[in-house]
């Protein structure tokens, strides 16, 4: 069924929509928390919670991709779950070797420094950063950094050797340090 | 600043960042849950046939004892004799491997090795030496159905989700068609000649590919880079896309079709689904069709829809009957009565599709190419009339 439909769906509040969801990209939205989480049962819940808050946003909200909509709904759960449960500590998620990747000398020197910025503003930097990244650059970037996806995922949906998804992502980290700093974000 | 941060950072981040990504995964989930399935297909296919190989190794080994026991000859399979059983027990010989033509004698009284309901004789047939059954005749060597096992398994997947098939690097399609004999194409040929179901945005124009694999030849200047949609309808009904590069197709027309190169350097034909030429002549032009086809046969209807087919390969008559006066598209769909005329031809170049068209007698000639519906005005009556008395003159087809 197509986006649309699904969405429109929900703004019948018919429960279909929940299923055609589940239908359509239950499998992507488990492979976004289960990297996060690591845990099935608990990537289960999340995308289960997915669907209850897409139920409760649409409407109002219409989201043109619905993907991406229902993607960023379970990031964020996912993350969320995995604070209040782990409080961050070491775990051998897909989530937190992404965070020790950032840590080890190219972005985060240390977990709490005061922020001088806002998301908002390190958000619009990013972008600004990534619009210089070649398409498979970027795409490589958001996989690992917004999916969680390990390097080997990576390389399955790129179809690139890991070997290049190592370098090209040690290679944007230090770049993106790099610009970051120009813009004045202290790190 | 703190992981945190850059984490909440990255997840406000525009959805133009990631939809890139979201469907290349996406593509991947599908692709690899495939893979298990066709895996899957393929682990039962092979533990089915080695339990055929290995309920056919019991049954033949069970025959050769109860041969070598008797040191006769085996019956053919599915038939029982009744004869009587040897007077004197005999010293068992020395078994050889392979009974002697018409040697021995036959088998007692067996059990069925097949489903078929066994003829009871009470007296074996004789046999001529040279049909005397030996070991190869009765049993025949397995054979090897290793080759088969991708068409199989190509037919599986046809059949349970209108298919996917690798298409070289890309999606896939339902391979359901009147043309195959047994109700599928060859999906083998058409995985690796077709694509299906994908769709083209160019220009505001749809372009759809419905066609076998172009040459290069055929192709002329490069357009630009695009993304090819493609439905997968098997499992999600997801559109994901597939970077292409768009062509030309040489002495074609942009707004009739178009060609794409794929990642793995093939090119396909796309056609435009609305595409509207201005008369018959315009499309014969813009389509080649004089060149690109050839003719296969003419079937005339008489008014009971009782056909005569003439089979021939004279094509150049018709087309100068066709080209002679110019007729113009018109928008009719529904048509009272059965063709007078259908004409079919065959080409390599717009291939699996059926290139025919049919002459209506309320002045339509109706052709369906490439699953474009066009509708020619036509002065039905000349035009039949003129075709039957070039084939009576002539005399240059075969009727059937």
């Amino acid at each position: 069924m197509e986006d649309e439909k699904i969405v429109a769906l929900y703004f019948e509040r018919n429960e279909d929509a929940i299923k055609e969801s589940d239908a359509k990209y239950g499998r992507f939205l488990f492979s976004i928390a289960k990297n996060i989480l690591t845990d099935a049962e608990d990537s289960k819940e999340c995308v289960n919670d997915t669907y209850l808050k897409a139920w409760n946003t649409i409407p109002p909200s219409r989201p043109k991709r619905l993907n991406l909509f229902l993607g960023r709904i379970t990031r964020y759960t996912s993350i969320d779950r995995l604070r209040s449960k782990l409080a961050f500590r070491q775990s051998a998620s897909g989530f937190t070797l992404a965070l020790d990747e950032l840590k080890e000398g190219m972005l985060l020197q240390k977990d709490v420094i005061a922020e001088k910025i806002d998301a908002d503003h390190l958000s619009a930097l990013i972008e600004a950063f990534l619009d210089t990244l070649p398409a498979d650059e970027k795409n490589i970037f958001v996989g690992r950094y917004f999916y969680m996806d390990s390097i080997r995922e990576i390389a399955h949906v790129t179809r690139f050797s890991e070997s290049k998804i190592k370098s090209c992502l040690y290679r944007i980290r230090k770049e993106l340090k790099t610009y970051l700093e120009k813009e004045g974000v202290s790190l | 600043m703190s992981a945190e941060l850059f984490l909440d950072a990255m997840g406000k981040i525009n959805d133009t960042y990631l939809a890139d990504y979201a469907d290349l995964k996406t593509a991947y989930l599908i692709r690899k849950r495939r893979q298990i399935r066709i895996f899957s297909s393929a682990a039962a296919a092979c533990v089915g046939i080695l339990l055929l190989a290995g309920a056919a190794v019991m049954i033949y080994s069970g025959q050769a004892k109860r041969q070598t026991a008797d040191g006769g000859q085996k019956p053919p399979q599915g038939t029982v004799y009744v004869t009587e059983p040897p007077k004197e027990p005999t010293t068992p010989a020395p078994v050889p491997t392979e009974s002697p033509a018409g040697q021995g004698t036959p088998l007692p009284t067996q059990p069925p090795v097949s489903g078929n309901v066994p003829e009871i004789h009470t007296q074996p047939p004789v046999l001529p030496e040279t049909e005397a059954p030996t070991r190869e005749t009765e049993l025949p060597p397995e054979k090897d159905r290793r080759s088969e096992w991708p068409c199989f398994i190509a037919h599986l997947d046809a059949e349970q989700g209108g298919g996917v098939t690798s298409s070289p690097g890309i999606g896939g399609h339902a391979a359901s068609s009147p043309n195959g004999s047994n109700g599928y194409m060859d999906d083998a040929y058409f995985r690796e000649n077709s694509m299906w179901q994908f769709t083209l945005e160019y220009q505001g124009a749809q372009y759809a590919a419905r066609s076998s694999k172009l040459s290069k030849d055929d192709c002329g200047a490069y357009l630009q880079d695009m993304h090819l949609r493609i439905r997968e309808i098997a499992l999600t009904a997801y559109d994901f896309h597939v970077r292409v590069q768009v062509y030309r197709i040489n002495q074609m027309p942009e707004d009739a079709a178009l060609a794409i190169r794929t990642e793995d350097g093939k090119y396909y034909l796309m056609v435009n689904t609305a595409y509207q030429p201005d008369s018959f002549r315009d499309f014969a032009e813009d389509f080649q069709l004089t060149e690109k086809t050839d003719l296969l046969q003419i079937a005339f209807f008489n008014a009971q829809g009782e056909a005569k087919r003439i089979e021939t390969a004279d094509d150049a008559f018709l087309w100068d009957l066709l080209l002679e006066t110019d007729m113009p598209l018109i928008n009719a769909g529904f048509f009272p009565s059965p063709p007078a005329v259908n004409i079919s031809f065959s080409s390599d170049y717009y291939a699996f599709y059926d290139v025919s068209f049919s002459l209506y007698p309320e002045g339509y000639l109706y052709f369906s190419v490439l699953g474009n519906r066009l509708c020619f005005q036509v002065d039905s009556e000349k035009l039949t009339n003129a075709l039957m008395e070039h084939i009576a003159q002539k005399n240059n087809g075969s009727a059937r």
